[in-house]
């Protein structure tokens, strides 16, 4: 959907807020630190590729053998205890509630919750 | 003047300035016709003597579902309400305008999102829906 140039303007405004924000920092910092490290970046691809090629191949009816659960359910504690991705997570949960309160404010002027209107993985009907 | 004043008061300013971002993104967003379209939809079903009707019955046999052991009848009635309601120029009209101003909040959080990183409104959400998102 093409936007108006002010509510263009207004989203780029908050999000230029919130990149130059000391708290989101925290989190963009962490999040920069898995990107830039090829065991961290290279371990979540691994399990984000595993992950999707396993769903194909399940919902084209193939059943999965227990070594393949068991690789993946592996790769996936390794990538949660890996320190920086651990740190990246560690952090979005801090700056969780002060996101929330970043979105009242639209909610506030709008009179609805902007986060259920505008949440794709959110069917808003709940 | 003490520098630690002034680097606090200077956090506080771009902390401010978050907020107020966020306020003026409300103000552009609230005088949208897509917005006051879906606003004015929602008054009419809330407003609307019919729906009142309906979702007064639906209410009725969803409370004999929870405590029926066999609520086959009240199931059904369920989906036929369900499907009387889904039926009405109004709720059709509603479920349009709010079609509207669904896609148009997700393209705003998405250039918001595309922007800084990471999705906003997902992670800005205060509880997880019960849709399991």
């Amino acid at each position: 959907m093409e936007l108006i140039p002010e509510i263009k303007q207004a989203a780029l405004d908050l999000a230029e807020a919130m990149k130059n924000d000391e708290t989101i920092q925290i989190y963009l910092s962490a999040k920069e630190a898995v990107q830039k490290n090829p065991e961290a970046a290279g371990l979540e691809n691994q399990l984000i590729e595993l992950y999707e090629s396993l769903i194909n191949r399940q919902q084209q009816g193939e059943k999965l053998s227990e070594e393949e659960i068991e690789a993946f359910n592996s790769l996936r504690y390794q990538v949660r205890v890996h320190p920086l991705i651990a740190q990246r997570e560690s952090a979005l949960a801090q700056i969780k509630p002060y996101l929330a309160q970043i979105a009242d404010e639209i909610s506030y002027i709008l009179g609805i919750d902007y986060t259920t209107l505008a949440d794709v993985h959110c069917s808003g009907g709940c | 003047m003490d520098g630690s004043f002034e680097q606090s008061f200077a956090a506080e300013e771009k902390a401010l300035n978050v907020f107020q971002a966020g306020r003026a993104l409300g103000e552009a967003l609230v005088e949208t016709p897509v917005y006051q379209n879906f606003l004015s939809a929602l008054k009419a079903i809330n407003d609307d003597p019919e729906i009142q009707r309906i979702a007064t019955q639906m209410r009725s046999h969803q409370n004999a579902l929870q405590m029926s052991i066999d609520g086959r009848d009240h199931q059904a009635e369920l989906a036929r309400l369900q499907a009387e309601l889904e039926a009405l120029p109004i709720v059709q009209q509603y479920r349009q305008t709010e079609s509207e101003a669904l896609a148009f909040f997700r393209a705003v959080d998405d250039l918001i999102s595309e922007s800084i990183g990471f999705a906003f409104a997902h992670n800005a959400h205060r509880s997880s829906c019960s849709c399991g998102a």
